[in-house]
């Protein structure tokens, strides 16, 4: 019977230690101060005019494995953001688009990834990585010894644009999700002077649905 | 038909009928230009061109550029091989085709796919010069002082949710092909313009590998 109990009380400490949340220990800063807000609104809404990415998507579902690549196109015009992937021999796979107020509208998109989770998780990866779609006065800032958390409310959970205080504020990770993380964006610069920018290269990697977005700028031809 | 080929992999359209294209007219004389495109497409036992691909976003008035390099050999072999800004491989070889970017080498049958056996039939076709016996394809055939144009409608409904149209544009001197533009439904289309053509060479069984 003891031994039983004290079976349980391990187990039950495992699972209950698997559950907590990566959030719950960080110290709260500020709350919706809005020029606070405004600031990392703007610093990490990405300033471009055009960037394309060599970009190999991996997945699987059950025991089927899937590998899409391709080129991935990010358009900011005055009026709207796109966000075009075709592949290589230029067939579209899907053609995504916000106006300047965010709004979202689909324009194309194969039969085969027509399906809302797949639609809906492209989306808020692109959304994350454009910071798209957040309210400027909804920042919350808190931090733990090594980093700073921006937190917005994003979907059924926050979106969480994270900065190694180690390394003089460069934004580390994007994390979304609402106890743990769902998704997790690691960009990566060059040049940290071009922080503003998209980013040179990035990985989206979902933790639940194993499927990994990986992506690297390149040069188009033209004028080779 | 020199040059000719096809790009394959998913697209999206469906069948729409053209109108006679600008500075272009029906052919006059059509069993002749069969005739001698047949002829010449016969002669050929391998091409090696360079080209340039364009893929043209209507929408967004914006395009997206690559280059490589292109093989046919005779009777069903040929290799498209992007080099810049990315590399990326299909080979085609009898009823087996091989996909390889930087991360992942796929071998797909194309026998098992309908779909994906009118792409192979209508890329071969073209080299062999029997493209306007394809049933997948309706082949419309116009010209002009300096060019032939092959303006190709798919004619079933696999092939019809790919492609809207096809234009392949042949010079009238050798009836090679210097361009080919293929266009989707909403207006975006892709252009591939091909130069320093070599015909009979002697190509390497190595470039037609698919295992």
């Amino acid at each position: 019977m003891m031994r039983f109990l004290r079976l349980s009380s391990l187990l039950a400490i495992i699972w209950l230690s698997g559950c907590s949340s990566p959030y719950k220990g960080l110290t709260w800063i500020e709350h919706r101060q809005p020029e606070v807000g405004m600031e990392h609104y703007y610093r990490y809404r990405p300033d471009f005019s055009k960037e394309l990415y060599r970009a190999q998507v991996n997945g699987g579902f059950l025991f089927k494995k899937y590998h899409l690549s391709g080129i991935l196109l990010f358009k900011k015009t005055d009026t709207s953001r796109r966000v075009v992937f075709t592949n290589e021999m230029g067939f579209a796979f899907f053609d995504f688009g916000w106006d300047s107020s965010d709004r979202f509208t689909l324009h194309q998109i194969i039969p085969q990834m027509q399906k809302r989770a797949v639609l809906s998780t492209l989306r808020k990866d692109l959304e994350l990585l454009l910071g798209v779609g957040f309210e400027k006065n909804k920042l919350e800032t808190l931090h733990n010894e090594t980093a700073m958390f921006y937190k917005y409310p994003y979907a059924s959970g926050s979106a969480y644009y994270i900065e190694d205080t180690a390394a003089n504020t460069t934004l580390t990770r994007i994390e979304q999700g609402a106890r743990k993380p769902v998704v997790t964006i690691y960009p990566f610069w060059k040049d940290a002077a071009e922080l503003r920018s998209l980013p040179d290269s990035f990985i989206v990697i979902h933790h639940k649905a194993n499927f990994t977005i990986t992506a690297k700028q390149i040069n188009s031809a033209e004028g080779e | 038909m020199r040059n000719t080929f096809f790009l394959l992999g998913l697209l999206l359209c469906t069948f729409v009928a053209t109108a006679q294209p600008k500075g272009f007219k029906p052919v006059a004389n059509l069993a002749q230009f069969q005739q001698t495109l047949q002829k010449n497409t016969s002669a050929q036992q391998s091409i090696q061109s360079d080209f340039v691909q364009t893929k043209h976003l209507s929408m967004l008035a914006d395009k997206i550029t690559s280059k490589g390099k292109f093989y046919y050999r005779k009777e069903d072999k040929v290799r498209i091989e992007y080099t810049t800004p990315f590399q990326y491989l299909v080979v085609m070889n009898g009823g087996q085709m091989m996909v390889k970017d930087e991360q992942k080498t796929s071998r797909i049958n194309t026998r098992g796919s309908k779909t994906m056996q009118s792409v192979n039939r209508i890329m071969l076709d073209c080299m062999r010069g029997t493209v306007f016996s394809n049933p997948d394809f309706k082949v419309t055939a116009y010209e002009n002082a300096g060019s032939y144009l092959l303006s190709l409608s798919p004619a079933n409904d696999g092939v019809k949710k790919l492609f809207k149209q096809i234009d392949i544009f042949l010079t009238r001197t050798n009836l090679d092909v210097d361009r080919l533009t293929m266009t989707e439904q909403g207006g975006d289309f892709t252009d591939m313009a091909f130069s320093h053509t070599q015909h009979n060479i002697a190509l390497n069984d190595a470039l037609f590998k698919v295992k």
